[in-house]
Order: C-alpha cells, then structure tokens, then sequence
C-alpha cells in the first residue's frame, strides 16, 4: 500500500517533471518551434475555431493562438525565473547575513524588510511601475523588490533556528571558518523548505507577471505573453470563451507542473527518505 | 611563538608538537538585568587548568558548578549571555588565542552524539567537508582507530543510521583526523548505555596512551574519574576547590565538595561494590 502510494507520487513528479522540461523547452526554443509568425495579422481569418491550419484557433487579428502560446513561454516563464533567482539570491543573501551575524545588523537588516513587509505587494509593485515606467524589465523588479524581504525573514528565522544546532557548534569547536559553516551546515537546511516555498511561488510569480501585464503594464501588445493574451480576448470571453481557456490553461498547467515538481524536490533532499528508498 | 600561533595554519607543526595545555584565570559571567542597571553573575571565577599530553586530567563537579563553561571558554565557544571576563590561554607557554587552537591544537567530543553531526551528510561527508584536512586514506585511518574499520559502508552512513555508540566512536575519529595533541571531551559517555560506555572509555584511554593525547574529560561520574584519570580538579560553585592526582584524591579527599561527590558515588555503587569483594 506504502510501496504502491509513494510510486504513485513518484509517477506524478515524473509527470510534472516532463510537462516542466517541456515549458523550458519552450521557452529557450520557442520562435524556431511555432507553426506560424506570432505577430502576423491576418483579419480575414480572425476568430477562426481550432482546425487543422491553426491547431488552437486564430484571436481577433488573426493571429495563431498556438504560435503566440509557445513564443509567449519565453517572456512569462524567462521572467518568472529571472525573478526567482533575484529574489532567491537576495533572500539568501540578506537573511542568512543577518541570521549569522546576528546583533545590530540583525536589527538593522529586518527594520529594512519590515519597511518593504508593511506595504502591500501590489501596491508596492504599482508604485515601482508608476515611478520606473512600464515595461517587462520594470515589472520584474518590482516583483523582485516586493517579495524578497518575505525570503530573507524565512531564511532568517531558519538560521536562527539552525545555527543553535549541536553539529554548528561541533563545526565551530573543530575550527571551521563562518562562511565553511554557513555554506555546510546551515545551508543545507534553509534549502528544503526554501525550494519547496519557491516553486510554491513560481505560479504567484507568473501570476504577477500575467496580472500586470494583463493591467497594460507590463508586456506591451503585440508582444505575445500569457497575461496580455488573456486582456487582449477579455473583450470577447462572452462570444469566443476559448480564447481566454488557452493561455489561461498555459499558465495553470506551468503552475502545476513546478508546484508538483517542488514537492519531489524537497522529497529528494530529504535523507531520510532517500535511506528509506535506497538501502 | 605567541603572535605565530595566532596565525595558526602557518605553525602547524609547532602546534603539533605542543606538550602543554595550559588555562589562567578563566572567568565566565552572566549578568541579570535589576532596577539598578545589569548586575554581573559570576558562573566561572579563575579557573586554572593543565592539560599535558599523554595523561587525563578529570574535571569533576556537580551539576552547574561550571565544568562545562570552563570548557566552553578555553575554546571561546561560549554560550549567548555568558562572556568571558579573565584567563589566558598559553600553549608551551606561549600566549595562545583559542580561535587560532581551535581545531588544531584542541578537538573536541560533545556530549551527545546524536545531535552533534548533520542530519543531512554522511559519516563521510563530515570526515572530508574541509579540504586542508587529510582524505580518505586518514579517514580509513582514523576510523581503524576508534574500531569502525571492519565496515566499508560506515563513511556512507547517515547519523540517523548510526547506534549512540558508534556515533561517539565517530566523533572521536574525526577529533583523530585534525591530528590536535589535545582532547576536550566534555561528558563523552553520559548519553550511552553501560556497554558503549566502558567501551569509549577504553578506547580513550588506549588513544592517550598509544597516540600520547592529552585529555581532559569532563564529567559528573567518579567510576569515570577512577576508570581513566591521572589527575582530577574538583569544581564547586565556579571555583576549582581541590586538584589532585586520582589516586591520592579517592584515598585522602581533603574538600568537603570532594568528599560529598565521593559519598555520593558510594552510595550508588555500594552494593555492587561489595559483591565484587565478596
């Protein structure tokens, strides 16, 4: 029964680790890989239904619904990832400087992170965009600047948590420098439930990114990208529902695959399961 | 040899070849905080201690006399809201900083083995992670040592995998491998079971006699004291209050404080005791 539920959830990593590579796949690859230009309108065959030309339909310029979906990966996907890694690095970085150091840059380093925990995060990402301009680039740093402080509280409060271990003293007692210690003994533990909280928040992220832009702030028309594609077809939801179901599919398949995918993640950084698996 | 050894890596062979071990006047505080403003709590008050390689010297005492703090400050690894206030720290002789012995003049082996290895690395793992020390040929080595060696896979293990025993065994291999001529062990047996006790106790007392450590163990046990000591400091409230060598103090104890741990140990082992004579 155990042997039977972990295969199952095993089988459903593999499944999301596929549909994940196939998104990344997408989005290194994807103007060699769409059928048709992205950007070419064509009004004479506007809100054409699926057929065998244009595999998902055509929008209200004509446009292959199919090729802006693969071209768009790139922009929503590239971002999300771009953001991640800023906010990670950021997170790490800060949190894990002022949970090791402790003291007075302690203090100083989370008055910081208060100041950007008190204002709301779409707020705080309206206020970015409306002093930096729109634009992706805009975008993404504001996602960046509103969600970083949330990482370095968590990575704090698990240094915090873990730099009173036996073995970091062990460490410390055997001579280690701070940084030998931290990358060994104290990172190893932040990264579990970080990762498994970061591929939480890669679909929040793409959500944002989709969210601003289908705002008109980020993603400029006719650039293809999820969120814009689902605000251009808003206008039609009542007559052409499809065209809202594509992209709004696309982005809660890619939200699904990396969730599922951080929970194997975090189950494969587990030794303890690792053991139970592999003696 | 004093600024030198501050450099640490460099004399690494002079701190090798360190004969003496030698704590002045370590003084630890806490402080409580009063209407008046803090008020220092004196926890170690000038506690001198001489560790020479080749014999064990005891610490002795009961609970929260302050053993473990004296240990804690020869190596500067206080606990937060304690600080140091006195003591020096003289390696031959020579005024030593304990970050710079740390490791290489000093190992150590907690008291409870369980959680002083990473959950998350292997045996192996915490033997090899820091690259000036010897690979995995010192490893087998150290391993040999503490009677781990008959099994190829222990260095694969995860500490969860692992008896109380032969994690301590495996701590006392990696204090081996940084080669440091002392030894602070600080209750080394309290968390294992008879069996593993005698058996790290006599694989301690093997090591100081073949490989000519110097060690100081910390404990609460006087069966441990008799077991493995040459010389015993008694500590009371803070202060060293008797130091002699093992025989003459279970013979002669002059202290109160010795003579009340002494009764102590009596009375738990009476009856034992005296089925071993009769």
């Amino acid at each position: 029964m155990i042997a039977a539920s972990s295969a199952n959830r095993s089988g459903s990593v593999a499944v999301a680790g596929a549909l994940a590579a196939g998104f990344v796949l997408l989005a290194l690859a994807g103007p060699l890989l769409a059928p048709h230009d992205p950007l070419a309108v064509d009004l004479a065959r506007r809100f054409e239904a699926p057929n065998l030309v244009h595999l998902l339909g055509t929008d209200h310029l004509g446009r292959d619904i199919l090729s802006r979906l693969i071209v768009g990966a790139r922009t929503t996907l590239g971002s999300v990832l771009v953001v991640l890694a800023l906010v990670l690095g950021l997170g790490l970085s800060v949190g894990g400087l002022a949970g090791m150091v402790g003291g007075r840059l302690d203090a100083g380093l989370m008055r910081l992170c208060d100041v950007f925990l008190t204002v709301p995060t779409f707020v705080l990402a309206l206020f970015m965009i409306g002093a930096l301009g729109t634009g992706l680039v805009n975008v993404v740093m504001a996602i960046v600047l509103s969600h970083w402080a949330w990482y370095a509280r968590i990575v704090r409060g698990l240094v915090l948590e873990l730099k009173t271990r036996d073995y970091v003293l062990a460490a410390r007692i055997a001579g280690a420098p701070p940084l030998a210690i931290f990358v060994e003994h104290v990172l190893p533990g932040v990264v579990p439930p970080l990762a498994a909280l970061a591929t939480l928040d890669i679909g929040h992220m793409a959500l944002h990114v989709a969210g601003l832009s289908f705002l008109g702030l980020g993603v400029q028309p006719p650039t293809p990208e999820w969120g814009v594609m689902i605000n251009d077809a808003r206008a039609f939801f009542w007559t052409r529902p499809l065209l809202v179901v594509w992209p709004g599919l696309a982005i809660a398949l890619a939200v699904l695959a990396f969730n599922r995918l951080g929970d194997g993640l975090r189950d494969r950084l587990d030794p303890t399961l690792i053991a139970e698996r592999g003696l | 040899m004093s600024a030198k050894v501050l450099q640490g890596k460099v004399l690494q062979a002079e701190v090798l070849q360190a004969k003496i071990l030698r704590a002045e006047g370590l003084s630890v505080e806490t402080w409580r905080t009063t209407w008046r403003g803090r008020e220092p709590v004196p926890l170690v008050r000038g506690v001198d201690l001489d560790i020479r390689t080749g014999e064990v010297l005891a610490l002795v005492g009961a609970s929260g006399s302050g053993k473990s703090l004296a240990c804690a400050a020869l190596l500067d690894v206080l606990p937060p809201g304690t600080r140091r206030t006195g003591g020096r720290i003289l390696l031959d002789g020579a005024q030593a900083e304990p970050a710079a012995l740390r490791g290489r003049a000093v190992a150590s082996v907690l008291q409870a083995p369980r959680t002083a290895f990473n959950p998350l690395r292997t045996i192996g793992g915490h033997a090899t992670e820091d690259p000036g020390k010897p690979g995995r040929i010192a490893m087998a080595e150290a391993f040999a040592a503490v009677g781990l060696g008959d099994d190829p896979r222990v260095p694969d293990l995860y500490p969860f995998q692992m008896s109380g025993g032969m994690l301590q065994r495996a701590m006392i291999a990696l204090a081996l491998m940084s080669r440091a001529p002392f030894l602070v062990a600080d209750e080394p047996t309290t968390d294992l079971d008879l069996v593993a006790q005698a058996r790290i106790l006599d694989l301690l007392a093997g090591l100081v006699r073949a490989r000519g450590l110097g060690l100081l163990i910390v404990t609460h046990d006087l069966g441990v004291v008799a077991r493995l000591a040459d010389r015993v400091a008694v500590m009371e409230a803070g202060r060293i209050v008797e130091t002699a060598p093992a025989a003459s103090l279970f013979a002669t104890p002059r202290e109160p404080a010795t003579r009340a741990l002494l009764a102590a140990h009596r009375a738990l082992h009476a009856v034992p005791a005296a089925e071993a004579v009769a």
